[in-house]
């Protein structure tokens, strides 16, 4: 028994989702939070059902790739649960009607954020409703789990619509029925309400933004540096490296798998930045320099995208995002992507055009650093001043900045223009905001843990049987003529295509100059994708674009790099 | 007097005439809503060319400049404001 939610984007598919199977989904207050299929199961009359979340649609006629998928998944439906926003209803019936007249599966239709027509002055006769459309009609709160006790009991009332029941254009029928169960009555402008136009009309609304950002940062840093600072440095240090130091005398310096679970030693002593072990720089790397910062920035991301600004925000860079080729939109692969680049290249999926999508994808891939990069670069950097790391910052933003002006010039294809629909702000709602930050960290632990620690074993290997000798001396011209790293930096380029983190690390035991070391933070960033991004972006773009995307990636990397080490020596750093 | 959303002053009601453009382009605007006799507001033109907000029923719709030239509406007198 397959059961398929289908609806409008950002109507709450993902939540009401998650209310019927206990799945933990990502949901957020912007329209395309959902690009890919979910499936989850239930407990439905003693049956087992499949459950799928699809991106959401505005009709049956899907616009791109996210779409499509919704679409297709549901020829495999045997209960089509159809999700409405309550405070929308005229625009949301337009599928609704569609799956009508087309589909022949059994349909069942929930009204979803039924508490906000109150507010708005929205009155919906839900009775009248059910009987023009002839399926049963379902009130809920999908945050609160209103109405999904008597949507699951309904589910087995779901049945197949009689198209008769639409006659003529669909507008028009859609136009009766809202004349025959919705009724308005006028409300005084909330204090959402002015809030909501302040932030779109200039200048006000570049104030917020600036604001917002610079907020942003501020609170991420503070929460990041806060945790490591105060709570994992000195777990580390205090209770794990005793431990640790025990395992090393035990195991003997000397040995093969000293060098593999604890590094080398600093001096008698562990060095988390330097040892290069699995149990020390391995577990540091990503619990106590990372993690953190994951944390920070996902909370706050979570915040504004509950809260309902990125879209406002979209509108703002529309122009912007135009000279590069891409529409405002494009702002959420980036912002996603600074979290991590997987969820940005699977973004991507929202955009209909070609041109559009490679843009962005192969942008998103060179000049967004994911956080898990960030956080090893300021790790990095830190010691010698804030001012290093702006410049390894200004230089991905540049690049970003010129590099998506050139493409926009010399990609082929077309720039389709913003079509998006903005949602009201929404306060976000504590629960659902910690419950997506612990789907985030705990997908971080699961996939990238792992990584990590086998990346610094690999590195150990590398390094064992020499290979890394091999690519240096092959690759030694590059790094040494034209970047002016030491031809050891190889390393933590072969590294790289596993977790950028670890390469950023690698950089640390070298005993680079503080301009090497900003030009190796930056090549690490631009020259290649790391695994999970380059598999994302290969099923995203398919191979003939992906391999164009890794062209421009590569020459940029050794363009910038000769630049960047050039212009530094210029200024004397 | 028909003159399209870009042209519409901000605050200005209006009521859809038409909407030009290719088979694609109506229909996304029309699954959005936007579509021959929906009544809109327009919120905000943004900067010289940027985007334009408008309200349709209980939406906000961000469209691109290229986009808003392409939907042509008539100025909504008082008394058929709702």
């Amino acid at each position: 028994m397959k059961i398929i939610l289908i609806g409008n984007p950002n109507v709450g598919k993902s939540v009401v989702f998650s209310r019927l199977t206990g799945a933990k989904v990502i949901a957020s207050n912007y329209p395309g939070t959902t690009v890919e299929l979910t499936k989850g199961c239930m407990r439905f009359f003693n049956l087992q059902a499949d459950v799928v979340d699809v991106p959401g649609t505005y009709s049956l006629e899907p616009t791109n790739k996210a779409e499509e998928v919704a679409v297709k998944m549901l020829d495999e439906a045997d209960i089509i649960v159809n999700v409405l926003d309550a405070t929308n209803l005229e625009r949301n019936l337009y599928l609704t009607l569609e799956l009508i007249q087309k589909k022949s599966e059994p349909l069942i239709v929930v009204l979803n954020m039924w508490d906000e027509t109150k507010h708005k002055g929205i009155d919906i006769d839900k009775d009248k409703l059910e009987k023009m459309l002839g399926v049963p009609v379902i009130a809920t709160c999908g945050l609160t789990g209103e109405g999904i006790k008597e949507l699951v009991l309904k589910l087995r009332q779901a049945h197949i619509p009689n198209p008769k029941d639409i006659k003529g254009p669909i507008w028009n029928e859609i136009g009766h029925i809202i004349e025959n169960v919705q009724k308005l009555t006028h409300r005084h402008h909330s204090f959402m309400d002015l809030l909501q136009d302040a932030s779109i009309k200039p200048p006000f609304s570049l104030f917020i933004a600036a604001a917002v950002v610079f907020f942003s940062f501020m609170v991420i840093r503070f929460i990041g540096e806060g945790l490591i600072n105060y709570l994992f440095d000195p777990f580390f240090e205090n209770i794990y490296t005793p431990l640790l130091m025990k395992l090393s005398m035990f195991l003997k310096e000397t040995s093969f798998l000293h060098s593999l679970l604890i590094g080398n030693l600093v001096s008698g002593h562990i060095d988390y930045g330097v040892s290069f072990g699995i149990l020390t720089t391995g577990l540091y790397v990503p619990i106590a320099a990372v993690l953190p910062y994951i944390i920070s920035f996902y909370l706050i991301l979570g915040l504004l995208e509950d809260w309902g600004y990125l879209p406002r925000l979209a509108v703002l860079g529309d122009r912007l995002f135009h000279r590069l080729g891409l529409h405002g939109y494009a702002i959420i692969p980036m912002i996603l992507g600074l979290g991590c680049n997987v969820p940005g290249a699977l973004a991507t999926r929202l955009f209909e055009e070609r041109k559009e999508k490679f843009i962005a994808a192969t942008l998103m891939a060179i000049a967004v650093p994911c956080m898990a990069q960030t956080a090893m670069i300021i790790n990095l950097l830190a010691r010698f001043g804030g001012q290093y790391i702006f410049i390894v910052f200004i230089t991905l933003f540049l690049v970003w900045l010129v590099l998506g002006r050139l493409m926009s010039r010399f990609v082929k294809g077309q720039s389709p223009e913003i079509l998006l629909e903005i949602p009201p702000y929404r306060r976000p709602y504590l629960k659902s905001v910690l419950k997506k930050l612990w789907i985030r960290i705990n997908w971080f632990i699961k996939e990238a843990l792992p990584m990590v620690l086998l990346g610094v074993a690999i590195v150990n290997i590398l390094y064992f049987l020499r290979v890394v000798e091999f690519f240096s001396f092959i690759f030694s011209p590059l790094l040494t003529k034209v970047w002016g790293l030491p031809k050891e930096a190889m390393g933590a380029l072969i590294i790289g295509f596993l977790r950028k983190d670890v390469a950023v690390g690698m950089l640390r035991p070298l005993n680079l100059s503080i301009r090497q070391l900003i030009v190796g933070a930056t090549i690490l960033g631009l020259y290649f994708p790391c695994v999970a991004t380059f598999t994302v972006l290969i099923k995203e773009l398919g191979i003939k674009d992906m391999i164009k995307s890794i062209a421009v990636m590569l020459s940029t990397a050794v363009v910038v790099g000769f630049m960047l080490n050039a212009s530094l020596s210029f200024l004397g750093i | 007097m028909i003159i399209s959303i870009a042209q519409l002053k901000d605050g200005q009601d209006a009521k859809v005439i038409s909407v030009c453009g290719g088979i694609n382009c109506r229909r996304r605007l029309e699954s959005l809503g936007l579509r021959e006799g929906t009544h809109i507001k327009k919120i905000k033109g943004l900067f010289n060319h940027g985007p334009v907000i408008i309200k349709a029923g209980h939406t906000q719709i961000a469209l691109g400049k290229g986009l808003a030239q392409k939907v042509m509406v008539e100025l909504l007198e008082k008394n058929e404001l709702i």
